[in-house]
Protein backbone atom coordinates (compact mmCIF):
# COMPACT_ATOMS: atom_id res chain seq x y z
CA UNK A 1 0.00 0.00 0.00
CA UNK A 2 1.58 3.31 -1.20
CA UNK A 3 0.51 6.96 0.35
CA UNK A 4 -1.09 8.76 -2.72
CA UNK A 5 -0.13 11.91 -1.45
CA UNK A 6 1.56 13.84 1.52
CA UNK A 7 -0.98 14.57 3.77
CA UNK A 8 -1.76 18.34 4.60
CA UNK A 9 -0.50 19.48 8.49
CA UNK A 10 -4.13 20.36 9.08
CA UNK A 11 -5.77 17.45 8.16
CA UNK A 12 -9.21 16.93 9.71
CA UNK A 13 -11.34 14.08 10.28
CA UNK A 14 -13.57 15.94 7.85
CA UNK A 15 -11.26 15.62 5.35
CA UNK A 16 -10.51 11.48 5.66
CA UNK A 17 -14.06 10.97 5.96
CA UNK A 18 -14.28 12.93 2.12
CA UNK A 19 -11.96 10.48 1.39
CA UNK A 20 -13.56 7.64 2.40
CA UNK A 21 -16.97 8.61 1.09
CA UNK A 22 -14.65 9.00 -2.34
CA UNK A 23 -13.78 5.40 -2.32
CA UNK A 24 -10.10 6.78 -1.90
CA UNK A 25 -9.21 4.04 1.42
CA UNK A 26 -5.30 4.21 0.77
CA UNK A 27 -5.20 7.81 0.61
CA UNK A 28 -7.89 8.04 3.84
CA UNK A 29 -5.40 5.55 5.77
CA UNK A 30 -2.30 7.20 4.92
CA UNK A 31 -4.15 10.78 6.19
CA UNK A 32 -5.51 8.30 9.60
CA UNK A 33 -2.55 7.31 10.18
CA UNK A 34 -0.56 10.04 10.31
CA UNK A 35 -2.97 11.84 12.66
CA UNK A 36 -4.09 9.23 14.68
CA UNK A 37 -1.46 6.74 14.91
CA UNK A 38 0.39 8.02 18.17
CA UNK A 39 -2.43 8.99 19.60
CA UNK A 40 -3.81 4.97 19.37
CA UNK A 41 0.13 4.05 20.56
CA UNK A 42 -0.67 6.34 23.34
CA UNK A 43 -3.49 4.84 24.50
CA UNK A 44 -2.27 1.56 24.16
CA UNK A 45 1.14 2.22 26.38
CA UNK A 46 -1.26 4.06 29.01
CA UNK A 47 -3.57 0.95 29.08
CA UNK A 48 -1.08 -1.83 28.63
CA UNK A 49 1.46 -0.40 30.88
CA UNK A 50 3.86 -2.15 28.55
CA UNK A 51 5.90 -0.34 25.45
CA UNK A 52 6.04 -3.51 23.33
CA UNK A 53 2.52 -4.65 24.13
CA UNK A 54 1.53 -1.47 22.99
CA UNK A 55 3.26 -1.23 20.03
CA UNK A 56 1.94 -4.92 18.89
CA UNK A 57 -1.65 -3.76 19.73
CA UNK A 58 -1.05 -0.23 17.97
CA UNK A 59 -0.60 -2.07 15.12
CA UNK A 60 -2.87 -4.55 15.31
CA UNK A 61 -5.94 -1.74 15.86
CA UNK A 62 -4.57 0.21 13.17
CA UNK A 63 -4.94 -3.06 10.73
CA UNK A 64 -8.32 -3.59 11.89
CA UNK A 65 -9.05 0.13 11.05
CA UNK A 66 -7.94 -0.23 7.72
CA UNK A 67 -9.55 -3.79 6.86
CA UNK A 68 -13.19 -2.10 8.43
CA UNK A 69 -12.42 1.19 6.84
CA UNK A 70 -15.08 0.27 4.02
CA UNK A 71 -17.62 -0.42 6.34
CA UNK A 72 -17.09 2.70 8.63
CA UNK A 73 -20.70 4.41 8.72
CA UNK A 74 -20.03 7.63 10.58
CA UNK A 75 -22.46 6.63 12.97
CA UNK A 76 -19.43 7.76 15.22
CA UNK A 77 -16.97 9.96 14.86
CA UNK A 78 -13.38 8.82 13.04
CA UNK A 79 -12.11 9.17 16.33
CA UNK A 80 -14.34 7.67 18.62
CA UNK A 81 -14.65 4.81 16.30
CA UNK A 82 -10.42 4.24 16.19
CA UNK A 83 -10.63 4.64 19.85
CA UNK A 84 -12.82 2.58 20.37
CA UNK A 85 -11.33 -0.62 17.95
CA UNK A 86 -8.06 0.33 20.19
CA UNK A 87 -9.65 0.21 23.61
CA UNK A 88 -11.07 -3.05 22.40
CA UNK A 89 -7.69 -4.73 21.43
CA UNK A 90 -6.39 -3.60 24.40
CA UNK A 91 -8.63 -4.98 26.81
CA UNK A 92 -8.44 -8.51 25.06
CA UNK A 93 -4.55 -8.54 25.63
CA UNK A 94 -5.72 -7.15 29.13
CA UNK A 95 -8.14 -10.09 29.54
CA UNK A 96 -5.45 -12.80 27.81
CA UNK A 97 -3.12 -11.62 30.29
CA UNK A 98 -5.44 -11.46 33.15
CA UNK A 99 -4.66 -8.60 34.77
CA UNK A 100 -5.36 -7.43 38.58
CA UNK A 101 -5.83 -4.22 39.75
CA UNK A 102 -2.40 -2.08 39.76
CA UNK A 103 -3.67 -1.42 43.60
CA UNK A 104 -3.11 -5.54 44.39
CA UNK A 105 -0.30 -5.79 42.14
CA UNK A 106 2.87 -6.60 44.33
CA UNK A 107 4.97 -5.70 42.06
CA UNK A 108 4.40 -2.46 41.64
CA UNK A 109 3.98 -1.93 45.21
CA UNK A 110 7.58 -3.07 45.62
CA UNK A 111 8.84 -0.81 42.89
CA UNK A 112 7.12 2.13 45.02
CA UNK A 113 8.87 1.33 48.09
CA UNK A 114 12.38 0.60 46.41
CA UNK A 115 12.15 3.78 44.85
CA UNK A 116 11.29 5.78 48.21
CA UNK A 117 13.50 3.34 50.06
CA UNK A 118 16.21 6.51 49.65
CA UNK A 119 16.13 9.99 49.19
CA UNK A 120 15.52 10.25 45.47
CA UNK A 121 19.11 12.70 44.75
CA UNK A 122 19.37 13.13 40.95
CA UNK A 123 16.49 13.86 38.67
CA UNK A 124 16.18 10.70 37.42
CA UNK A 125 15.42 9.17 40.44
CA UNK A 126 12.53 11.58 41.23
CA UNK A 127 10.99 11.11 37.88
CA UNK A 128 11.46 7.15 38.39
CA UNK A 129 9.37 7.47 41.93
CA UNK A 130 6.78 9.94 40.79
CA UNK A 131 6.70 7.10 37.95
CA UNK A 132 6.48 4.02 40.65
CA UNK A 133 3.77 6.21 42.49
CA UNK A 134 1.56 6.91 39.36
CA UNK A 135 2.63 3.03 38.55
CA UNK A 136 0.60 2.75 41.79
CA UNK A 137 -3.03 4.41 41.27
CA UNK A 138 -5.98 1.89 40.69
CA UNK A 139 -6.20 2.03 37.12
CA UNK A 140 -8.84 4.32 36.24
CA UNK A 141 -7.16 6.88 38.11
CA UNK A 142 -3.64 6.05 36.52
CA UNK A 143 -4.93 5.84 32.86
CA UNK A 144 -6.53 9.21 32.76
CA UNK A 145 -3.60 10.89 34.35
CA UNK A 146 -1.26 9.16 32.12
CA UNK A 147 -3.22 10.13 28.95
CA UNK A 148 -3.92 13.70 30.45
CA UNK A 149 -0.25 14.27 30.36
CA UNK A 150 0.53 12.51 27.05
CA UNK A 151 -2.02 14.07 25.51
CA UNK A 152 -1.50 17.84 26.39
CA UNK A 153 -3.38 18.07 29.06
CA UNK A 154 -6.70 17.89 27.00
CA UNK A 155 -9.42 16.30 29.03
CA UNK A 156 -11.31 16.16 25.86
CA UNK A 157 -9.30 14.09 24.22
CA UNK A 158 -8.62 11.71 27.06
CA UNK A 159 -12.16 11.66 27.36
CA UNK A 160 -12.49 10.45 23.88
CA UNK A 161 -10.10 8.44 24.07
CA UNK A 162 -11.33 6.45 27.37
CA UNK A 163 -14.82 7.24 26.00
CA UNK A 164 -15.71 8.67 29.26
CA UNK A 165 -17.66 11.84 29.96
CA UNK A 166 -15.54 14.80 30.51
CA UNK A 167 -16.74 14.97 34.05
CA UNK A 168 -15.67 11.73 34.54
CA UNK A 169 -12.12 12.23 33.69
CA UNK A 170 -11.55 15.43 35.59
CA UNK A 171 -12.67 13.61 38.81
CA UNK A 172 -10.67 10.80 38.05
CA UNK A 173 -7.70 13.39 37.94
CA UNK A 174 -8.81 15.21 40.77
CA UNK A 175 -8.78 11.92 42.91
CA UNK A 176 -5.94 10.83 40.90
CA UNK A 177 -3.53 14.27 42.33
CA UNK A 178 -5.18 13.41 45.55
CA UNK A 179 -4.05 10.17 45.92
CA UNK A 180 -0.65 11.14 44.64
CA UNK A 181 -0.07 14.57 47.06
CA UNK A 182 -0.97 11.58 50.23
CA UNK A 183 1.19 8.69 48.87
CA UNK A 184 4.39 11.61 48.37
CA UNK A 185 3.73 13.17 51.62
CA UNK A 186 3.15 9.31 53.61
CA UNK A 187 6.61 8.88 52.26
CA UNK A 188 8.04 12.15 53.75
CA UNK A 189 8.30 13.55 49.90
CA UNK A 190 5.59 16.39 50.70
CA UNK A 191 7.87 19.52 49.95
CA UNK A 192 7.28 21.17 47.16
CA UNK A 193 10.62 22.12 46.83
CA UNK A 194 11.81 19.05 47.05
CA UNK A 195 9.86 18.36 43.42
CA UNK A 196 10.65 21.89 42.05
CA UNK A 197 13.99 21.82 42.58
CA UNK A 198 14.82 18.30 41.22
CA UNK A 199 12.07 17.15 38.93
CA UNK A 200 10.34 19.94 37.15
CA UNK B 1 9.03 19.43 55.38
CA UNK B 2 5.91 21.48 55.67
CA UNK B 3 2.64 20.94 57.58
CA UNK B 4 0.24 18.56 55.58
CA UNK B 5 -2.85 19.98 56.31
CA UNK B 6 -1.94 24.05 55.12
CA UNK B 7 -3.94 24.69 52.40
CA UNK B 8 -1.43 26.84 50.06
CA UNK B 9 1.48 24.23 50.79
CA UNK B 10 -1.31 21.75 49.12
CA UNK B 11 -1.76 24.09 45.95
CA UNK B 12 2.52 24.59 45.92
CA UNK B 13 2.95 21.16 45.98
CA UNK B 14 0.29 20.03 43.45
CA UNK B 15 2.17 22.93 41.49
CA UNK B 16 5.20 21.17 41.51
CA UNK B 17 3.84 17.70 41.32
CA UNK B 18 2.18 18.86 38.19
CA UNK B 19 5.22 20.15 36.64
CA UNK B 20 6.92 17.11 37.66
CA UNK B 21 4.31 14.74 36.16
CA UNK B 22 4.32 16.89 32.81
CA UNK B 23 8.37 15.45 32.31
CA UNK B 24 7.81 12.49 33.98
CA UNK B 25 5.41 11.58 31.72
CA UNK B 26 6.37 12.51 28.52
CA UNK B 27 4.35 10.94 25.74
CA UNK B 28 6.16 8.02 24.55
CA UNK B 29 7.44 8.46 20.93
CA UNK B 30 6.51 5.76 18.10
CA UNK B 31 9.15 2.83 18.08
CA UNK B 32 11.20 3.04 15.08
CA UNK B 33 9.76 1.46 11.76
CA UNK B 34 6.18 1.71 12.91
CA UNK B 35 5.08 2.55 9.97
CA UNK B 36 7.00 0.57 7.94
CA UNK B 37 5.94 -2.35 9.87
CA UNK B 38 1.90 -1.40 9.65
CA UNK B 39 1.93 -1.06 5.76
CA UNK B 40 4.07 -4.13 5.28
CA UNK B 41 1.35 -6.10 7.72
CA UNK B 42 -1.35 -4.54 5.62
CA UNK B 43 -0.01 -5.47 2.34
CA UNK B 44 0.85 -9.17 3.62
CA UNK B 45 -3.22 -9.40 4.30
CA UNK B 46 -4.41 -7.59 1.38
CA UNK B 47 -2.58 -10.38 -0.69
CA UNK B 48 -3.75 -13.28 1.73
CA UNK B 49 -7.58 -11.34 1.09
CA UNK B 50 -6.78 -11.45 -2.44
CA UNK B 51 -5.52 -14.66 -2.66
CA UNK B 52 -8.79 -16.11 -0.55
CA UNK B 53 -11.44 -13.52 -2.81
CA UNK B 54 -9.66 -15.23 -5.97
CA UNK B 55 -10.15 -18.78 -4.07
CA UNK B 56 -14.07 -18.12 -3.60
CA UNK B 57 -14.92 -16.55 -6.36
CA UNK B 58 -13.15 -19.39 -8.45
CA UNK B 59 -15.13 -21.99 -6.43
CA UNK B 60 -18.31 -20.11 -6.96
CA UNK B 61 -17.68 -19.82 -10.65
CA UNK B 62 -16.87 -23.77 -11.08
CA UNK B 63 -20.31 -24.52 -9.20
CA UNK B 64 -22.30 -21.93 -11.03
CA UNK B 65 -21.31 -23.63 -14.12
CA UNK B 66 -21.53 -27.27 -12.51
CA UNK B 67 -24.94 -26.45 -11.82
CA UNK B 68 -25.87 -25.06 -15.60
CA UNK B 69 -24.12 -28.30 -16.86
CA UNK B 70 -26.43 -30.59 -15.04
CA UNK B 71 -29.10 -27.99 -15.60
CA UNK B 72 -28.88 -28.21 -19.53
CA UNK B 73 -27.86 -32.07 -19.79
CA UNK B 74 -31.08 -32.31 -17.41
CA UNK B 75 -33.71 -30.16 -19.57
CA UNK B 76 -31.94 -32.07 -23.02
CA UNK B 77 -33.07 -35.29 -21.30
CA UNK B 78 -36.15 -33.85 -20.57
CA UNK B 79 -36.88 -32.75 -23.91
CA UNK B 80 -35.52 -36.12 -25.23
CA UNK B 81 -37.91 -38.28 -23.31
CA UNK B 82 -40.75 -36.10 -24.01
CA UNK B 83 -40.62 -36.38 -27.90
CA UNK B 84 -39.53 -39.85 -27.64
CA UNK B 85 -42.48 -41.06 -25.82
CA UNK B 86 -44.85 -37.81 -27.05
CA UNK B 87 -44.29 -39.83 -30.70
CA UNK B 88 -44.84 -43.50 -29.05
CA UNK B 89 -48.41 -42.25 -28.06
CA UNK B 90 -49.14 -40.51 -30.97
CA UNK B 91 -48.35 -43.92 -32.74
CA UNK B 92 -50.23 -45.34 -30.50
CA UNK B 93 -53.19 -43.27 -30.26
CA UNK B 94 -53.05 -43.69 -34.15
CA UNK B 95 -52.88 -47.68 -34.20
CA UNK B 96 -56.25 -47.35 -31.99
CA UNK B 97 -57.72 -44.13 -33.75
CA UNK B 98 -57.62 -44.66 -37.55
CA UNK B 99 -59.70 -48.28 -37.48
CA UNK B 100 -62.08 -46.25 -35.55
CA UNK B 101 -62.37 -43.43 -37.21
CA UNK B 102 -62.68 -45.35 -40.62
CA UNK B 103 -65.35 -47.38 -39.55
CA UNK B 104 -67.36 -44.50 -38.30
CA UNK B 105 -66.71 -41.73 -40.56
CA UNK B 106 -65.65 -43.30 -43.40
CA UNK B 107 -62.30 -42.68 -45.65
CA UNK B 108 -63.33 -38.99 -45.86
CA UNK B 109 -62.97 -39.11 -41.74
CA UNK B 110 -59.32 -39.92 -42.14
CA UNK B 111 -58.73 -36.44 -43.37
CA UNK B 112 -62.11 -34.23 -42.03
CA UNK B 113 -60.91 -35.18 -37.99
CA UNK B 114 -57.51 -33.70 -38.34
CA UNK B 115 -58.36 -30.93 -40.34
CA UNK B 116 -61.07 -30.19 -37.59
CA UNK B 117 -58.47 -31.01 -34.91
CA UNK B 118 -56.00 -28.44 -36.41
CA UNK B 119 -58.58 -25.85 -36.83
CA UNK B 120 -59.17 -25.78 -32.97
CA UNK B 121 -55.84 -25.58 -32.00
CA UNK B 122 -55.23 -22.73 -34.40
CA UNK B 123 -58.29 -21.24 -33.08
CA UNK B 124 -56.91 -21.54 -29.52
CA UNK B 125 -53.77 -20.10 -30.36
CA UNK B 126 -55.19 -16.96 -32.63
CA UNK B 127 -57.12 -16.68 -29.09
CA UNK B 128 -54.16 -16.42 -26.80
CA UNK B 129 -52.02 -14.90 -29.42
CA UNK B 130 -54.43 -11.80 -30.39
CA UNK B 131 -54.49 -10.20 -26.86
CA UNK B 132 -50.92 -9.72 -27.11
CA UNK B 133 -50.27 -8.69 -30.43
CA UNK B 134 -50.12 -5.05 -31.85
CA UNK B 135 -52.63 -5.71 -34.40
CA UNK B 136 -55.32 -5.80 -31.97
CA UNK B 137 -54.50 -2.07 -30.96
CA UNK B 138 -54.89 -1.10 -34.21
CA UNK B 139 -58.19 -2.21 -34.27
CA UNK B 140 -61.08 -0.37 -32.22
Amino acid sequence: MQQDAPPEAGTRDQDIVELLQGGAYEAAFGWLADRYERKVYRLCCSLLRDPDQAADAAQESLVRVWKALPRYDRRASLSTWIYTITRNRCLTAIERRRETDSMSDPAVEQAVEAAGASAPESEQDHLELLRALVEALPERYRSALTLFYYEEKSVGEVAAMLDLPEGTVKTNLHRARAMLLERVRAMGFGDAEFWLEKAA
Amino acid sequence: MNTPNDPSDDAGLERALDRALAKGLAPPALPAGFRPQLLATIARGARVDHAQLRAAIEREHAEQLAELRDGYVSLRQRTLGTLIGGAFAVGLLLNFALPWITANFGQKGVVALPVIGVAIGLGLSLRSWWPRSSLSRLLP
